[in-house]
């Protein structure tokens, strides 16, 4: 293996050396690798596509500015940036040059007339935001604060307002610097930075993403949010609400709630969702407003797909209480490979600025940072007008009279009410005062924005540190509930300051607006009293959506070290009032809540589904005699027939405990075995499961019975293999032999026994899985046999040693190679024996990547998309399988939406070849051995004291407990390498060409439209259901349960490929058993169905496209489609089966189904995507 | 803008005669034998080839870009080579909970180890406790077992222990917080030092009591801008305080000449050559040891200050007289001043020392990009594979590190300057 790394890497070298001699003909068609255009301004400018009734121009250029990373306008409208050459990694000898610049258009033409170097001598400045008498700049470990004493508009004086910030990746660095309507300096840091920020107040630290809220004046420094992995987008709306994007993530906009955890923030549960998921990332963020823009573009929010080299616009409307996002055709559009729109600002006079990184390198750790092509030098700021329309007036905010900033406040355009407050904070506050009561008594109450001008007095009353306790009273009492719900978090802040502040929030907690009662939950979060969660509790007298959900259960957290010792103590009982002592307690993520839970429990009598997750938890965090109750409730709730889904989950929460815990088995584990018999399957399959990891005596023949009768389904059937390979004693491994060895058995069956045994005793399994190998192996089992023998510590070598002198068909030796290489400790003499057995020998299956590089230099644009596309969803390679696109598809590996358009080609290249060469943040996998010889391979995704969770290459969440941990090896990606080995070098370029047209050509490019992207097709046959109509099918189909389904994803441009059911020789049913038993059963029609998600319940559009015959299902009602295909369904909040019946297709059919807003419906709904 | 007035200000604790760097002298000085008096015997002092690490939190890193104590005790002994390294981190404790980066935050003390064995240190100066004190009685037993923890690894690493008290949170009035609760926790934490000091016979150094400003109503000399982190003017104090406290003294400077007598007597410099005339004076003299840093500019009005390069010349002729250096004019002034004594602000050895602070800060930086290099997650850590080749990049600043410390080596070194005091021409009268 590393032998032949050493030769590729050789050949690279000689490419490369080879590429200087070709001639100028050749050189143009390695556009995609070598050639960087001149940073040519005009060039630019041509390659821009600009949205429709608007113009884009020049605004400044190098060399009045180099590399912006961060802009922001100051009150007399100058634009000030960060800009840093040295970015992204010093070397040795370098001086700290970089510099913040100030671009001035004193002529007001729309171009910058002046650039002042403000600071220099600065070490990757990341972030400026003017104030203060100078600037606050981010300097790598440092916050600064520059100041010009002598107003000669340098920089003469230097602070360091707050230090200790990492600097672990310099582009996740402290960024992002924006004054919030409230006085706040809010900034970010990403996911890799650790801060331990020493302030007066006490030691603040922040390990990984979030956005932190600081106070200059005062030095109060705290976490406003966490996660994310590299958020550089945060606005705030007119009304108070922030927002912001992510720049390595894809849930669209990011609504934030005070205090909520986003995506990555580790040990966090639970995370709050973005309002479009499944996008390209961006970066920036800005909304924007005011007459110079089309009525319809007021209140958009702009970002930056820098990747796809577009500008994009988005529309948010009301969902519950929190927000849905709408997509928009782009701003701006650019095929100049170098545009790297990153940050963007609506200006004084009503345009968009958008600042231009100019690179047409993007990654940071992806590529050297001593890669030549990275650009260090240039650097521009584009101007976005809209045509025909007046722009408006700067407003002279500097030096006005503080009655002229108050009536700026008044401004339709949210560029004058900004910077008027800002103006005001620096202005002697006992006038501002004084003269702001007065300006609030001169207001019109008929005026319709009346209640918006009080909130702006009391945003600067925030601003300038003066509580006005009347005041915030007064806006509470406001008709509009987004004014309402900005006085709330205000209060929040001034509880100190306000009588009685809790009885107020008592009543907000029980608004009629949804976003009012979720601020006011999170204000209450803030109140270290018992009284404060009984008043948030409150809330769920009225309606609830996902988002006060979420705002809840982050109160009853944040709080639960006051209320839990009070309810303990008797101080508190939520008023006898089950329904919120139960959600408290299920929320609590606490250990001390078992008590409670299990009086609660004895006592009352809670509703079923509340029940089932209270028995979670105390599953899931209770002591042994705990857990004995939740087994016995679990257990009469099996004996009801309408409760059995409910014991299911209770009964797999009950066994996830048991394995992440190494628990000793309780005293009545016998009693497992009455679940065996169980008419259900599911309740017999977990039955199985406690059986095995109690190891239940007297268990292995029941199991052994199950796994042979032809009347269980293969998940039944695996689940009691699965539970004899656990048991492990000499008669369970006797039965896993019998069964492996049986010539009648069905070969899956046998398969799968020998995987169950290889856990075991590999070195039993090894002879076996090779004589199953080399006979006639059942194709879909393949993967799972071979799989068993890397996840078995010694395995690989049983395996290895067996197949010596074996041949075995090559795509079985491929999949072998794959499972032997999704780990991250691969055995080479697995690999060996692997590519021996399938006669490849040496180098031969690898494509070599300078072979690769070469056929790419040939032709301008070699390979199909479109068959490469084909090539992607093949399921021997199981891309999908990890990765998404569209949001559809596994989410373990980096979502590939516009993989084309940010990765250079030989990176893309070089991640098929190597996958471990550069691995995206978040992807490194940890492998774990534990003394029973597993060996677990994934993501770590939580960290305990007493156990680690791993993500696998499955998409299954692994817990072991850290007690049973023999080593831990990190490092490898979790892609296999060796990928393109099974591919012909056609396909391998097709498949490249596929990827790297993603994002970048629009055939390619996940649109605005919301198709439904991740199915499940119906496996094998409909067994008893054959016999009923269509409609009676569907309906018995709407839950899915009892059925095996398989994943699917529609193609890029949402099409869905239809395949045929497997047949009856797949014999897959509920009860078509292993044999020919189901053989006379051919389905009639085939099923595949979708998710949808509605979070504010309406009439839901629904679009069906399709050239065959198709039915629509919403949870198994009929639903007509008219001619166009469309339909208009009344839908609940929650989580919808959407049904499509399809005649058996012919080659090539397919079908699209899309969400279309249904007139005047105030639904919200989104389909589920994910695997 | 500088605030330097002769001969105010003078504290007492920097007004002892500088004679110990005479003990470091080997060179002959052919005149001028400084007025001086014994010290008293010193329990510390930094020895040659001594390497000199500090640790702790934001008080130690904060000091990187100032320099001031490192070249406080770098220019206190001339003759010594004494390297420093600070391995100051922002928010850490006693457990190193700010160093673990991604690793679990039991590994802290492992970091901690690793990176002072790295350093090889003879003396560790030691500054934890503030962070700590915000958990206030509480935190207290933890603090002194993770305190004794690393004094054992000072103790194993042969290695003097210097241990620093927190600093006094300073009242800078609302709207910042009122220290006076956090204070008193701080003052356990100092005692419990103080009293560990003593019983190991470590040396103590007290910030807490005789620097800063005691109460809100205390002179305006405060040594912070945030109450916790001193300013340029709080590092300069504390330098004086440091080295002070181990044993170095504050350099001395003043010539004095009575023309009518014909006698010139020197303090704190040798002087060779003198010539003293109607004409004007004219003399060499090589300094026993660098002056002080020159006060920071952000330092408070009413701030406490050193003695100055005091040249006092009596009967000269009435007029403008000048004084030169090396050639260039220093300072100019009637002779009723010199008379009562000029402050040599402009003095070449001032531009030296700063000169040398600034190598020092220059140095430090070199340090820094060295052991806390940007992005060593991509050179180090779990992403080596992608940048790891650049990791070899960071052994390229120990060259860089050795040309600095081999200019701080020369900079530190006083060297002889020419002075003459001749009539001012009518040109120089006249500006």
């Amino acid at each position: 293996m590393r032998h032949r790394r050493i030769l590729r890497r050789m050949t690279v070298h000689f490419a490369a050396c080879a590429l200087t001699l070709v001639a100028a003909g050749e050189l143009r068609a390695q556009r995609e690798l070598r050639e960087v255009p001149p940073p040519d301004i005009e060039q630019e400018l041509a390659a821009f596509e600009v949205a429709e009734g608007f113009e884009v121009s020049l605004f400044a250029a190098d060399p009045l500015l180099n590399k912006p990373i961060q802009m922001n306008f100051d009150a007399a409208g100058r634009l000030w940036v960060a800009s840093s050459s040295l970015y992204p990694h010093l070397a040795p000898g370098d001086v700290p040059e970089d510099r913040v610049l100030i671009l001035e258009d004193g002529d007001g033409d729309g171009r910058a007339d002046s650039s002042t170097v403000f600071a220099e001598g600065l070490l990757m400045p990341t972030a400026v935001e003017p104030g203060d008498g100078g600037a606050y700049v981010a300097n790598s470990t440092e916050l600064v604060h520059l100041a010009d004493t002598d107003g000669d508009g340098r920089a003469d004086r230097r602070r360091v307002v707050l230090s200790g910030f990492g600097t672990e990746d310099t582009h996740h660095i402290i960024h992002t610097f924006r004054w919030g309507h409230d006085g706040f300096l809010y900034f970010n840091q990403s996911i890799y930075i650790h801060s331990h920020v020493e302030t007066p107040h006490g030691v603040r630290r922040l390990d990984a993403g979030g956005i932190w809220q600081f106070r200059p004046a005062t030095l109060e420094l705290n976490v406003f949010v966490r996660g994310m992995v590299n958020g550089w987008g945060h606005a705030f709306d007119p009304w108070g609400q922030h927002f912001g994007t992510d720049g390595a993530y894809s849930e669209g906009i990011l609504y934030f709630v005070p205090g909520a955890s986003y995506f990555t923030a580790k040990n966090d549960e639970p995370k709050l969702q973005g309002l479009h998921r499944g996008t390209p990332k961006y970066c920036g963020l800005e909304i924007i407003d005011g007459e110079h823009l089309p009525e319809d573009w007021r209140g958009s929010m702009i970002t930056n797909d820098f990747r796809a080299h577009r500008v994009v616009r988005y529309v948010i409307g009301e969902d519950g209480a929190g927000y849905a996002a709408t997509l928009m055709p782009d701003v701006l559009r650019s095929s100049h490979v170098a545009f790297r729109p990153i940050d963007v600002k609506q200006g004084p006079d009503g345009a968009i600025y958008i600042a231009d990184w100019y690179n047409p390198i993007i990654q940071h750790g992806e590529v050297s940072f001593r890669d030549e092509r990275r650009n260090h030098v240039n650097g521009r700021i584009w101007r976005v007008t809209a045509k025909a329309r007046p722009l408006t007036t700067r407003p002279q905010l500097v030096g006005a009279s503080i009655g002229a900033l108050l009536d700026e406040l008044k401004s339709s355009r949210p560029w004058n009410r900004h910077f008027a407050k800002r103006v005001l904070a620096e202005r002697p506050a006992a006038v501002v005062v004084t003269e702001l009561e007065r300006w609030i008594d001169a207001l019109d109450a008929s005026d319709p924005a009346f209640e918006h001008h009080l909130l702006e007095a009391l945003w600067t009353r925030q601003t300038i540190r003066q509580p006005d306790g009347a005041l915030v009273e007064r806006v509470l009492r406001a008709s509009d509930g987004r004014v309402r719900a900005a006085a709330v978090r205000a209060l929040g802040h001034w509880l100190d300051a306000v009588p009685d502040g809790l009885s107020l929030l008592a009543a907000l907690v029980m608004d009629d607006v949804p976003r009012v009662r979720l601020e006011a939950v999170r204000s209450l979060g803030r109140v270290r009293d018992p009284r404060a969660v009984e008043l948030a509790l409150g809330v769920l007298d009225r309606p609830m959506d996902g988002f006060l959900e979420y705002g809840l259960t982050t109160t009853v957290r944040d709080l639960r070290d006051v209320w839990l010792p009070a309810l303990a103590g008797g101080t508190i009982d939520f008023g006898g009032n089950a329904r919120q002592l139960s959600f408290a307690l299920a929320a609590a993520g606490s250990p001390d809540v078992v008590g409670p839970i299990v009086g609660l429990l004895r006592a009352r009598d809670v509703p079923l589904e509340r029940r089932v997750s209270l028995l979670g938890v105390v599953a899931a965090v209770g002591k042994p005699a705990d857990l004995a109750l939740v087994f016995e409730s679990a257990l009469a709730l099996a004996a009801e027939p309408s409760a059995r889904t409910a014991a299911v989950e209770v009964l797999e929460r009950l066994a996830d405990a048991w394995a992440a815990r190494g628990l000793a088995a309780p005293e009545d584990s016998a009693r497992a075995l009455a679940l065996l018999h169980s008419d259900d399957p599911q309740l017999a399959a977990s039955g199985c499961r406690l059986a095995g990891l109690w190891g239940v005596s007297g268990a292995v023949a029941p199991l052994r019975a199950l796994a042979a009768s032809r009347d269980s389904a293969v998940p039944l059937c695996r689940a009691s293999l699965d539970a004899l390979s656990v048991l492990a004693s000499a008669d369970a491994r006797a039965a896993l032999e019998t069964l492996a060895d049986d010539p009648r058995a069905p070969a899956s069956l046998r398969h799968d026994a020998v995987a169950a045994l290889a856990a075991v005793d590999p070195d039993a399994a090894a002879p076996r899985a090779v004589a199953l190998l080399v006979g006639e192996p059942d194709p879909d089992s393949i993967d799972r046999l071979l799989r068993a023998f890397v996840r078995r510590q010694g395995g690989a070598g049983a395996l290895a040693s067996a197949l010596a002198g074996k041949k075995v068909g090559q795509d079985i030796a491929r999949i072998g190679l794959r499972e032997a290489r999704t780990t991250a400790l691969v055995d080479a003499s697995l690999v060996a024996a692997l590519e021996a057995a399938g006669g490849f020998g040496g180098d031969a299956p690898s494509h070599s990547r300078s072979a690769l590089l070469a056929a790419f230099a040939a032709e301008h644009a070699p390979g199909d998309p479109r068959r490469g596309e084909a090539v992607f969803r093949r399921e021997s390679l199981r891309c999908q399988s990890c990765h998404a696109i569209g949001g559809s598809g596994g989410l373990i590996g980096p979502e590939l939406s516009s993989l084309g358009a940010s990765a250079p080609f030989d990176y893309v290249l070089d991640s098929l070849l190597e996958p471990d060469k550069a691995i995206k943040e978040g992807f490194h996998s940890l492998a774990i051995v534990t003394t029973r010889g597993e060996v677990h391979t994934g993501i770590k995704t939580r960290e305990t004291a007493e156990a680690i969770t791993l993500h696998d290459a499955e998409g299954n969440d692994v817990t072991i407990p850290r007690s049973r941990i023999v080593a831990e090896t990190p490092g490898r990606s979790l892609m296999p390498s060796g990928l393109l080995d099974g591919l012909a070098a056609g396909e391998a370029i097709d498949l490249l060409r596929f990827l790297s047209e993603l994002g970048r050509s629009p055939d390619f490019s996940v649109g605005r439209a919301r198709f439904a992207r991740s199915w499940r097709f119906l496996a094998g046959g409909l067994g008893r259901l054959a016999v009923l109509s269509p409609v009676e099918q569907a309906r018995a189909l709407a839950d899915g349960r009892g059925f095996e389904w398989v994943p699917a994803y529609s193609r890029v441009d949402g099409r869905l490929p239809l395949v045929a059911g497997r047949g009856p020789s797949a014999g897959r049913g509920p009860d078509a058993g292993r044999g020919p038993s189901a053989a006379e059963r051919t389905p009639r029609g085939d099923f595949a169905h979708a998710l949808l998600e509605v979070t504010t319940p309406g009439a839901v559009g629904l679009e069906l496209e399709s050239g065959v015959a198709v039915e629509l299902y919403v949870d198994g009602r009929a639903s007509e489609l008219d001619r166009a295909g469309r339909s208009e369904v009344e839908l609940e909040r929650g989580e919808h089966v959407v049904l499509v019946r399809f005649e058996t297709p012919s080659a090539g059919a397919e079908l699209r189904l899309a969400l279309f807003d249904a007139g005047g419906s105030p639904a919200r709904a989104r389909f589920v995507g994910g695997r | 803008m500088r605030r330097i007035r002769p001969l105010l200000g003078f504290v007492a604790i920097l007004a002892a005669p500088c004679t110990v760097l005479a003990r470091d002298s080997d060179r002959d000085v052919d005149a001028g034998e400084p007025a001086s008096s014994s010290a008293p015997p010193k329990p510390f002092e930094l020895r040659d080839r001594d390497r000199v690490v500090f640790l702790g939190n934001a008080l130690i890193e904060r000091e990187l870009p100032f320099a001031y104590v490192e070249a406080a005790l770098t220019q206190a002994h001339p003759l010594r080579t004494i390297s420093f390294r600070n391995l100051g981190w922002s928010g850490d404790d006693v457990t190193g909970r700010a160093r673990v980066g991604f690793d679990p935050p039991e590994r802290g003390f492992a970091l901690i180890e690793a990176r002072l064995r790295e350093s090889a240190p003879t003396v560790v100066v030691l500054a934890y406790g503030s962070n700590e004190s915000f958990d206030g009685r509480a935190g207290l037993e933890s603090f002194l077992t993770g305190f004794a923890r690393i004094l054992a690894l000072v103790d194993a690493l042969g290695a003097r222990a210097i241990i620093l008290s927190p600093l006094r949170h300073e009242d800078l009035g609302r709207p910042l917080p009122d220290p006076a609760e956090h204070n008193r926790d701080l003052a356990l934490y100092v005692d419990a030092l103080r009293e560990l000091a003593e019983k190991r016979g470590d040396v103590f150094v007290d910030l807490f009591a005789p620097l800063g400003a005691q109460s809100a109503t205390d002179p305006r000399v405060l040594l912070t801008d945030n109450g916790i982190h001193l300013t340029a003017y709080g590092y300069w104090r504390f330098a004086q305080h440091l080295a002070s406290s181990l044993g170095a003294r504050i350099s001395r400077w003043s010539i004095d000449v009575d023309l009518e007598r014909g006698s010139i007597a020197a303090d704190g410099t040798r002087f060779r050559g003198a010539r003293l005339g109607s004409d004007g004076v004219r003399f060499a003299a090589v300094d026993l040891a660098l002056p002080w840093s020159p006060i920071p500019g952000d330092a408070p009005d009413g701030a406490a200050r050193v003695a100055g390069r005091r040249l006092r010349i009596q009967g000269l002729a009435p007029g403008r007289w000048v004084v030169e250096a090396d050639g260039r004019v220093i300072a100019s002034d009637d002779a009723e001043s010199f008379a009562r004594g000029l402050d040599l602000k402009d003095d070449p050895a001032i531009a030296r020392v700063e000169q040398l602070r600034r190598t020092i800060a220059r140095k430090n930086f070199l340090f820094f990009c060295k052991w806390r290099p940007q992005n060593d997650t991509y050179l180090f850590l779990f992403r080596k594979h992608e940048q790891g080749d650049l990791a070899s990049e960071v052994d390229q600043f120990e060259p860089l590190i050795a040309v600095e410390e081999a200019r701080i080596a020369e900079l530190r070194v006083p060297v002889e300057v020419s002075y003459v005091v001749r009539r001012a021409t009518a040109e120089e009268s006249a500006r």
